[in-house]
């Protein structure tokens, strides 16, 4: 019974980590159309997050199914909480990641805009999902912490990204549109970071069975 | 075993003493039966002749103790009896002893009494005067013997039972003691029971080949597993959901798995999408394969599932490196784009000159520098071309013929005069010191070698600069060393500047074509001779081929 029951718990984490796998490929997709300028390349985004929603579904369902059937307790019963509400989280990366692609796909951002810290915003996220993820399947509370502690650097890019925006404005004209598109991008990353940081909060909650204040 | 032995032993030993008794009792009571009898009749003729004496007064004067007596009248009627009042006596005339007696004169007969356990026996004879005596006995029937003796038995048969038991138990401890002491690492040596010994010499040589047996499969695996640990590929098993049962070397670096990884998902050790997806579809049963990059690297991978049967399926996943050929396509790629393009300026510039010319829109006075610009055009295109020439012969291995002698230090000085009239024009000096130096090589090579050396150390010189060129031999090698005192070559390009088109200075003012030190790096090869290259950014290079001298031994 009980083996039957790390078995199920198991199966639980490899569907998580897929899971927070294919959020990381949306990332980079989304990213890479946006960094190469080139919108072909996020064409199996929407593809990608139906794959996202349908794994989210299958996780909950067995999220359910072990609650019911196994009725866990303490340690378990957390792991297993938690996971039902990454999934949500995990979810919202993947659809966000989907924003920015279609956000390129209108092809409104035409100039090189080096100078914003784009690309850094995209390695921190991904680095942040990743790393939750495998705090996750390891259970592993210092490194959920450094992802919560990691937000800073996306929070202070974004911060980086708007300041620079608005002085690329005041320079020269240039199109709203492109402004407006960049600035909604970098808040897209920047709420992918929060989501990581809340999918980190339920690993966290998970080992400690602390709520972490943080978690929106 | 032991106690199956004993068991029998037991029971057999008890069955026989139970079989025997009963047995000796039956021959015992038998013997008592007839001796009784015998006695009977005995008795029986005393009283007859004593009744035939004395007539009934033999039979009064008797004690009524022991045997009882009777006197029968002919007609049944019971005339005395000795231990019964005769009176009360029914008619005793069909008796079957009486009957017996009154017809042969002598008759016995034995009747159960009223109890089972007593038995009368009777015997009559006739007397003469026709009236029957009659003597009976009372005799004890077996079951009441049995009765009488069960507390003997019983005592016997305890004791016998115990006897039986103690050597039972020691007789199949003796009987299994050899067995027990078998030793089946050496079957053969065993001695004990003849019985035993084709079961001895079959295990023995089955034990032989599976000793056999098991060696092979040791060394086998061992083959294989250093045949896997050695190859560069990657391998990894995986069972069906997904777990690492086998990883070799190759593959922990490749996808950077350290520590413990046996029974580890692959998922938990490496998330690379591409890779994972070959695997899901691996795991549905359908053979994959793909190219995934992993960091910096290119892999091929496949994915097999092996065994069909969904629980037991494994599934192997290769990988085998491709950066290099992945490289090496993307510098032919480039090459092609890089000559293509290199061509083409040139022939753009004549095109442009050639209409210009047509078209008489050149100033008279202008006509002379403008002939000269054309034919340095020509002349460089055709450089171009020749190094391409040379370079697309070392490819394909054409330099592969007969070698000779050669004298490095003339072939420096030759190379040093034709550059003459170009260090001249850009002011420089060119210092030669050595000593005739002979070499084993192919001269058209080395003389674009040591040419092309030469002619970067000038064309990248500062004006009035100066170019050291030495030849010398060091014990096993032959060492020119071209050093000048230019503008230098930045760190992090020294690794770039033997690419084929690769220039420093990507305005390509100096008038190069980029392939002069591919040249040189190819030909120092063909001599298995390395480059050296020594240099600080805006005080000079130094270039260091050494030639080793054995060479000139073959």
């Amino acid at each position: 019974m009980r083996s039957d029951f790390d078995h199920q718990l198991n199966r639980l984490k490899q569907e998580m980590l897929a899971m927070g796998m294919h959020c990381e490929k949306a990332i980079s997709q989304a990213a890479q159309a946006l960094l190469d300028g080139n919108a072909s390349l996020s064409e199996a985004l929407p593809q990608l997050q139906e794959n996202i929603k349908h794994r989210e579904r299958e996780i909950e369902s067995s999220c359910l199914q072990l609650l019911l059937r196994q009725q866990p307790v303490a340690r378990d019963l957390r792991m297993v909480s938690a996971a039902l509400k990454m999934v949500t989280d995990l979810e919202r990366i993947g659809d966000q990641a989907g924003d920015i692609a279609e956000i390129v796909k209108m092809g409104n951002i035409r100039g090189n805009y080096t100078q914003l810290p784009l690309q850094q915003m995209v390695e921190a996220t991904i680095k942040m999902v990743n790393d939750a993820i495998d705090a996750f399947s390891n259970q592993d509370e210092a490194k959920a912490t450094a992802v919560i502690a990691y937000d800073d650097v996306v929070d202070s890019c974004f911060d980086e990204v708007k300041r620079k925006l608005v002085e690329i404005l005041k320079e020269k004209e240039v199109l709203a549109e492109e402004i407006i598109d960049l600035l909604m991008i970098a808040k897209y990353l920047e709420r992918i970071g929060d989501h990581a940081v809340n999918v980190a909060g339920w690993v966290l909650f998970s080992i400690t069975g602390q709520i972490d204040a943080n978690i929106t | 075993m032991k106690k199956r032995i004993f068991h029998s032993i037991a029971v057999a030993t008890t069955l026989v003493v139970m079989i025997s008794m009963l047995l000796i009792l039956f021959t015992l009571h038998h013997a008592f039966t007839l001796n009784q009898q015998r006695q009977l009749k005995r008795y029986l003729l005393l009283a007859f002749q004593g009744v035939e004496m004395n007539d009934i007064s033999y039979l009064t004067a008797l004690p009524e103790e022991g045997l009882r007596l009777t006197l029968i009248d002919e007609d049944g009627t019971v005339l005395f009896d000795n231990q019964a009042d005769a009176n009360e006596m029914e008619n005793h005339l069909n008796r079957p002893e009486v009957e017996h007696a009154l017809l042969t004169g002598y008759g016995e007969s034995s009747r159960q009494s009223d109890t089972l356990f007593e038995k009368q026996l009777y015997a009559a004879k006739r007397l003469s005067d026709g009236r029957i005596i009659r003597a009976s006995v009372s005799h004890a029937t077996i079951i009441k013997t049995l009765f009488s003796l069960v507390n003997a038995l019983i005592v016997v048969l305890l004791l016998s039972l115990g006897v039986a038991f103690w050597l039972a138990s020691k007789l199949s401890r003796r009987i299994v003691a050899p067995l027990n002491r078998l030793n089946l690492d050496k079957p053969l040596e065993n001695e004990g029971y003849d019985e035993l010994s084709p079961l001895l010499v079959r295990i023995d040589s089955q034990q032989r080949t599976l000793l056999a047996r098991e060696d092979q499969f040791r060394r086998q695996e061992k083959d294989f597993s250093m045949l896997v640990a050695s190859i560069s590929e990657g391998m990894i098993l995986l069972d069906h959901e997904g777990n690492v049962l086998f990883m070799n070397p190759a593959a922990q670096a490749i996808i950077s798995v350290s520590g413990d990884y046996l029974g580890k998902s692959l998922l938990s050790l490496n998330r690379n999408f591409d890779l994972l997806s070959l695997i899901h579809s691996a795991q549905q049963g359908k053979k994959s394969s793909g190219r995934i990059e992993i960091g910096d690297s290119f892999y091929l991978v496949s994915a097999v599932p092996i065994d069909s049967d969904q629980s037991l399926r494994r599934i192997a996943v290769v990988l085998v490196d491709q950066t290099d050929s992945e490289r090496a396509q993307k510098q032919r790629r480039e090459f092609t784009a890089n000559v293509s393009h290199e061509l083409k300026t040139p022939l753009h510039a004549l095109a442009g000159y050639s209409e210009l010319l047509k078209l008489h829109m050149v100033k008279k006075e202008d006509l002379d520098s403008f002939y000269q610009n054309l034919d340095d055009r020509v002349h460089k295109l055709i450089s171009l071309v020749e190094d391409m020439i040379s370079l697309s012969n070392i490819d394909e291995g054409a330099y592969d013929i007969a070698r000779q002698e050669v004298d490095l230090y003339a072939i420096v000085l030759e190379a040093v005069r034709e550059l003459a009239p170009f260090a001249d024009e850009k002011k420089i000096d060119i210092h030669v010191s050595g000593e005739s130096t002979v070499i084993i090589g192919l001269p058209k090579l080395l003389n674009s070698l040591t040419f092309n050396l030469i002619e970067n150390a000038i064309r990248y010189n500062k004006p009035s600069g100066r170019v050291d060129v030495s030849v010398q031999k060091q014990q096993e090698t032959v060492v020119l060393v071209v050093k000048d005192t230019g503008i230098g070559i930045p760190k992090d390009e020294i690794e770039h500047i033997f690419q084929r088109f690769y220039q420093v200075d990507k305005g390509r003012s100096s008038g190069g074509t980029g392939l002069g030190l591919a040249l040189v790096k190819h030909a120092a090869q063909i001599h298995q001779a390395g480059v050296d290259v020594d240099s600080s950014l805006g005080e000079g290079t130094t270039m260091t081929v050494r030639f080793p001298c054995l060479q000139s031994q073959e």
